[in-house]
């Protein structure tokens, strides 16, 4: 055994108490060991909001009601829904919510608190399905039409549409479920003026037609991923010249992924969105072969958004989600999760790019418990993750409702991630440090 | 007050038994071997998987503990019972000590400069280790001529 003094002498005894005490110092290190590694291996994680400092960059989350009225000071009425959402990776199998309330205030009694995980975009209530995009070519009972203003409107004949000289193969096959999402606008009577959101291409430019004016694409790849090639009618410079063309270009449809330099962006409106890392690219469900190139000119129709697209960001407008389990379409817009009803209402939206796969199950309560301060005395309650969310469930975002049977206020609210200390969660954590090792070591010159 | 007194008590030189502050000592030595190796380990883990220990317990605790631990060890070696003790092999330990820090700096600096041109990352380490080596005569020299 180790001896770092052996010149310093003691007699027997003495160097037996010695011997007690150096194994309990080499056990104490044993334990602190022992510590250290299930805090690595089986972490715990633990997000505060508090309600006396709701701006405090320490909070890790903003509740919010579910009808979008304002927060004031803690107080929630009862029968008020309230939410929150918290970005996390790992094999978490459990979670405890505490609510800590005014001591002036009256108990807790039956507060339920309700668990769900996906993508926090994809747990935005459901709006209204959204039909073909403008500009779509569509037949259906062998009658043609175009998609102008959010409204069918059929091609009086054949001619019209050789006159305008929109390519049949351009004409999408739609059902007659697929017909009732748009509504019905005037028959085209005449070749006479084209219908809005009919497009052009002239020397390698794409435009479209609205409101009596031309706006150009910046680039083929942005027209490319908002229509087809073969939707553009083939024209002449002069054609071009006899209309105004907007100043304004047209760039790449929402939710659509590029990279300028070494950077990755989401494309949100006007805005395109700085992605923190490659990690968070993975685990909002992004595909690597998606991303476009894009140069400096269709970089600077865009302005960079301030804050980056983080784990904790939800998905932006124009987002498109497929569910793997019920193969059902929803694109994301004002906060809400509207359906695409059909797979050919779908391609029109989503053009060169994939959607990100969720689960309808995720949608669904997961898990829940009841906060009873009379009966329990405590003001939190334990919620069971069951291994199927955390394992294969998409998305990265638990988020949980909170709705009271009585008025309460509430000073504090906080969620502690817990692993169980299990042979797999072990396994996962190691596979976990090894990938870190291997993203420390990758990029090697 | 009472409890600070009776620590500060605790201290006074004279209050020692000197087997009771041998065996102290002793375990000290242990105690900061256990402390050393912590903070060799968590410097190695930090700069292969940056973040992992100090996500959970920041170096500044580590260091402070080890400073605490010089601290307390240099007021036993101070007491008159082991002052007086005369100490045999200890060029040799020294000599296995500086070879295990050297081996152990190099492969610090190795790992943080491991993107770097393997030609500069090792002329960088000789280079470190250098001036190490120079700094150490320098005050070596200055113990000897003191004494």
């Amino acid at each position: 055994m180790l001896d770092f003094t052996k010149e310093i002498p003691l007699e027997k005894k003495k160097y037996r108490i010695y011997r007690i005490a150096q194994a309990g110092v080499y056990l104490g290190a044993a334990l602190v060991s022992l510590y250290l590694a299930d805090s690595v291996l089986f972490p715990s994680v633990d997000f505060n909001f508090s309600f006396a400092d709701p701006a405090s960059s320490r909070n890790g989350f903003i509740p919010q009601y579910r009808d979008g009225s304002e927060m004031k000071n803690g107080r929630i009425a009862k029968g008020s829904q309230i939410y929150f959402d918290t970005a996390l990776l790992g094999n978490f199998s459990n979670v405890e919510i505490s609510l800590t309330r005014d001591p002036n205030f009256k108990k807790l009694q039956d507060v339920k608190v309700e668990m769900r995980k996906s993508y926090q975009a994809f747990l935005y209530p459901e709006g209204a399905p959204i039909g073909f995009k403008n500009g779509t070519l569509v037949k259906n009972n062998g009658k043609y039409y175009i998609v102008s203003d959010d409204k069918f409107r059929q091609f009086g004949s054949d001619k019209i549409i050789s006159d305008f000289g929109f390519p049949k193969d351009a004409f999408l096959a739609a059902s007659d479920d697929d017909m009732k999402h748009d509504g019905t606008g005037d028959v085209i009577a005449d070749s006479a003026t084209y219908p809005d959101f009919s497009i052009f291409k002239a020397a390698e430019r794409y435009y479209i037609f609205e409101d009596g004016v031309l706006h150009e694409f910046v680039s083929r790849e942005a027209y490319l991923s908002q229509y087809e090639e073969n939707q553009a009618i083939q024209k002449d410079e002069s054609f071009i010249n006899s209309f105004t063309v907007s100043e304004n270009q047209l760039g790449f449809s929402d939710g659509s992924l590029v990279a300028y330099g070494t950077s990755g962006f989401v494309v949100s409106g006007k805005e395109i969105l700085p992605i923190s890392n490659a990690a968070t690219f993975v685990d909002k469900g992004f595909k690597w072969e998606d991303i476009k190139n894009i140069s400096g000119d269709e970089f600077s129709l865009y302005s960079q958004a301030l804050k980056h697209f983080s784990d904790s960001s939800p998905h932006p407008d124009g987002t498109i989600f497929l569910t793997s389990d019920t193969h059902l379409w929803y694109m994301i817009e004002g906060e809400k999760k509207r359906p695409l009803p059909s797979d050919a209402i779908a391609s029109t939206w989503i053009k060169g790019r994939s959607p990100v796969a969720v689960s309808s199950a995720g949608a669904g309560v997961l898990s829940s418990c009841t906060i009873n301060e009379d009966s329990s005395g405590g003001t939190s309650c334990k919620l069971t993750i069951p291994p199927s969310a955390y394992q294969e469930l998409p998305g990265v975002d638990y988020e949980f409702d909170i709705v009271s049977e009585n008025d309460m206020k509430l000073t504090n609210i906080e969620a502690f991630f817990t692993e169980d200390i299990t042979k797999n969660n072990l396994k996962t954590s190691l596979l976990g440090l090894l990938r870190r090792i291997r993203s420390n070591y990758g990029n090697t010159q | 007050m009472e409890t600070l007194n009776r620590i500060k008590n605790m201290f006074l030189p004279g209050k020692w038994e000197r087997d009771t502050a041998l065996i102290a000592y002793k375990a000290l030595h242990d105690v900061l071997f256990v402390e050393i190796m912590f903070f060799a380990v968590a410097m190695f883990a930090e700069g292969v998987i940056p973040g992992i220990i100090i996500s959970h317990i920041g170096f500044s605790k580590i260091v402070i503990a080890i400073a605490i631990t010089m601290v307390v060890m240099s007021y036993f070696a101070n007491l008159p019972g082991i002052k007086n003790l005369e100490f045999s092999g200890e060029k040799k330990r020294t000599k296995k000590m500086v070879l295990a820090f050297v081996f152990f700096a190099a492969v610090i600096m190795f790992n943080s400069q491991f993107k770097m041109n393997l030609i500069l990352n090792l002329s960088l380490i000789a280079i470190s280790l250098l001036i190490g080596y120079f700094i150490f005569q320098v005050l070596l020299e200055e113990e000897k001529e003191r004494s």
